[in-house]
């Protein structure tokens, strides 16, 4: 063979094995191409999917969307002939299927069957639920005989409660690569995850609200558009006299009387999305402020563009007490009303004696005219003890009550007290004793201001001794010689123990029952103004009494400087001697 | 009672069975290719099983952990279960779960 031709097969040898050698090379570098645009293919699809899971599902626990958004957007991954998904409700199966291929009713009905059979076998029970079917892409054809050849379900499990499936199926014979299915349970279970996180996060806040809203003083429900109770605090149910620790909204609507209408006015505020106010219902013995507020959804702005308003979530209904603001409104009231006829009765009789004098003169003897003037004296006498009253409660009120102090001795004030209603005593044939420690040293107080608190209460215990009765003064200091104690007893007919409370405030005579047969004149602020003066001081008042036992009435003065008021020396002691006695009312006892 | 090679084989031939009817075929006999030391017949039973059975359950759990975590802990439990009563007896259910990652590492 000639060299040329040696040399030009070995040429065209060489070069065939190089082109051979740089065909295989080319071939696995694009094999190696296809196999990394696939990766970045599936990588960008699963990117795509979760940013649209974020846009479209936000902060919603919906497993119908999630569902929607893995099977709408499939075909960008890979062929099929249907996607569909199965998805528990509480009361039925919603069962989709989204038809990428023509099939027919046989297919839909191999699908149906083997998710059935998924779902039995993933719940360990027999499946009775009825199922709600639907149908979405392309249509069927009734008369295609195509059979499922091959398709894998996956299954959506939240919080490891299985709530629904997906099943990929097609016509052909293995028709999915095992990396394709594998994505789209990874795909799927990465949903199911956040699903559950999701959950997770929205049980916790919900715990939150659920705490928040218990621990409101005003009673607060919610209700959802289909009239379901969400929500309901202890508060609300303390109102509305509920007892069911999980009630429904039966339970609320019926414990608010039907006049009202509640429930027409929830759905009115839903419907017209505006708030409704009831000024005042009464509910059994309270009376409660109705506030019907629409719920909206915060976030419709970004859910949809289509709606002009935000969609309603339900109403929330809050119950505000008012019975103690009414009470103490009427307690005003009745307040101002005494008041006026308390004034009204001494002017009265001021009017009819002067009137009586003027219209009679010349007539009237000097006896009677002097009884007149009497009147005239002790009735503006009285009046002017009633302003006066009227005027140390308001500067109580306003909190400009002030003393006026100065060195004294509590001896002198106690005996002047006892000594002025010595004749007033004798008259109903009662004993008004004194029983003052020796050596009680002089300190500062405000003699005028603690005279009038003597005053008041040996003329409290005078109208309701009993004739026959004995009232006792005592007057000590304490261990410590901190504190001066004043003690005025009484073996009258005493105070009950729920009315004791009351005793002190400034509206206690009008809402206290007063006692038969006795009718007490007076503003009833006595008691009040004995506090006020007494606490001025840096002292405290208290009481001891028992019905048909009699009271006593201590208060506490301090020796050093006011305000300071030691643990143990601050209890006063307890009354010594009770007698039994006759006893008036309690309110109406302090005036 | 110590279970049996062939126990071992029928729970899991019943496991395969509802991994079959839960998934699919297709899926779950695609994973079981991947699997080392265990045939399968395409009805889920199984055909042939490695004596070292710690490497074919921990080589399941992980083919199928990628299908389903749920699936897999709710259906393995009472194979693992068992296979760890019969290496330390005292230990209890609780604790097969939480050394679940140690044979799937």
């Amino acid at each position: 063979m000639d060299l040329p031709i040696v040399a030009s097969l070995s040429t065209t040898l060489v070069l065939g094995i190089a082109t051979i050698l740089f065909s295989i090379r080319e071939e696995r570098s694009r094999k190696l191409l296809k196999i990394r645009e696939e990766n970045q293919k599936h990588r960008l699809y699963q990117i795509s999917l979760m940013k649209e899971f974020q846009d479209r599902i936000g902060y919603s626990l919906d497993t119908d969307k999630v569902i929607g958004v893995i099977t709408g957007s499939l075909r960008n991954l890979f062929p099929y002939s249907t996607a569909s998904s199965m998805v528990i409700h509480s009361d039925r199966l919603e069962f989709k299927t989204y038809v990428e291929e023509q099939v027919g009713p046989l297919f839909i009905d191999e699908i149906k069957r083997s998710m059935l059979t998924s779902l039995q076998t993933l719940l360990g029970t027999d499946i009775t639920s009825t199922i709600d079917e639907r149908l979405a892409g392309g249509l069927l054809d009734e008369m295609n005989k195509d059979t499922m050849k091959s398709h894998f379900t996956i299954p959506l499990v939240v919080n490891n409660s299985v709530v629904g499936l997906i099943t990929v199926a097609s016509k052909k014979e293995s028709f999915f690569t095992v990396e394709e299915m594998t994505l789209l349970y990874q795909i799927t279970n990465s949903a199911a995850k956040t699903l559950s996180r999701l959950e997770n996060v929205l049980a916790t806040e919900e715990g939150k609200l659920l705490s928040m809203v218990g621990s409101l003083a005003d009673g607060v429900f919610m209700v959802d558009t289909n009239r379901h109770l969400s929500v309901i605090n202890n508060a609300a149910k303390l109102i509305l006299k509920i007892n069911k620790d999980k009630p429904g909204i039966v339970d609320v609507l019926s414990a608010i009387p039907s006049i009202y209408d509640l429930g027409g006015k929830i759905d009115s505020a839903m419907n017209e999305k505006k708030s409704i106010i009831e000024k005042e219902i009464q509910i059994g013995d309270r009376f409660v402020q109705v506030f019907i507020t629409p719920v909206f959804n915060p976030n419709w702005k970004t859910l949809t563009q289509i709606q002009d308003s935000p969609p309603v979530y339900g109403a929330s209904v809050l119950l505000h007490d008012i019975t103690l603001e009414k009470n103490l409104s009427k307690l005003k009231e009745d307040f101002t009303n005494m008041m006026v006829h308390e004034l009204r009765s001494p002017l009265t009789a001021i009017k009819g004696a002067s009137e009586l004098l003027s219209s009679n003169k010349g007539l009237i003897d000097e006896n009677q005219s002097h009884k007149l003037l009497s009147v005239i004296e002790e009735q503006a006498k009285r009046l002017l003890d009633q302003v006066n009253s009227i005027l140390d409660a308001a500067k109580l009120d306003a909190g400009k009550f002030a003393v006026d102090k100065s060195k004294g001795t509590i001896q002198k004030i106690i005996k002047e007290k006892t000594d002025l209603f010595q004749a007033q005593a004798q008259g109903k044939h009662i004993t008004i004793e004194s029983h003052i420690q020796e050596g009680i040293p002089e300190f500062l107080f405000d003699p005028l201001r603690v005279g009038q608190v003597v005053n008041n209460l040996i003329s409290n215990s005078l109208k309701f001794t009993p004739q026959g009765g004995i009232i006792t003064l005592s007057a000590n200091t304490d261990a410590m010689k901190r504190f001066v104690i004043i003690r005025i007893t009484d073996n009258g007919i005493g105070i009950a123990a729920e009315k004791q409370s009351t005793l002190f405030s400034k509206f206690s005579q009008i809402s206290a029952n007063k006692p038969k047969g006795l009718t007490q004149a007076g503003t009833g602020l006595g008691l009040y103004i004995v506090k006020g003066i007494v606490e001025a001081h840096g002292g405290t008042v208290s009481l001891q009494s028992a019905p048909q036992q009699g009271t006593t009435i201590t208060f506490t003065l301090p020796i050093d400087s006011p305000g300071i008021q030691p643990q143990e020396q601050s209890q006063p002691p307890q009354p010594v001697a009770v007698q039994p006695a006759l006893q008036p009312a309690v309110v109406s006892k302090f005036n | 009672m110590l279970t049996t090679y062939d126990q071992y084989k029928g729970q899991l031939s019943s496991v395969f069975g509802k991994y079959i009817r839960i998934f699919g075929k297709d899926i779950t006999l695609a994973k079981l290719k991947h699997v080392e030391g265990i045939t399968v017949a395409p009805d889920g039973t199984v055909v042939d099983l490695s004596k070292n059975l710690n490497d074919v359950l921990e080589s399941i759990i992980n083919e199928f952990t990628d299908l389903s975590e749920y699936v897999v802990r709710t259906t393995m439990k009472p194979i693992l279960t068992d296979l760890l009563k019969q290496s330390s007896p005292s230990i209890s259910n609780q604790q097969i779960v939480e050394q679940k990652p140690e044979l799937r590492a």
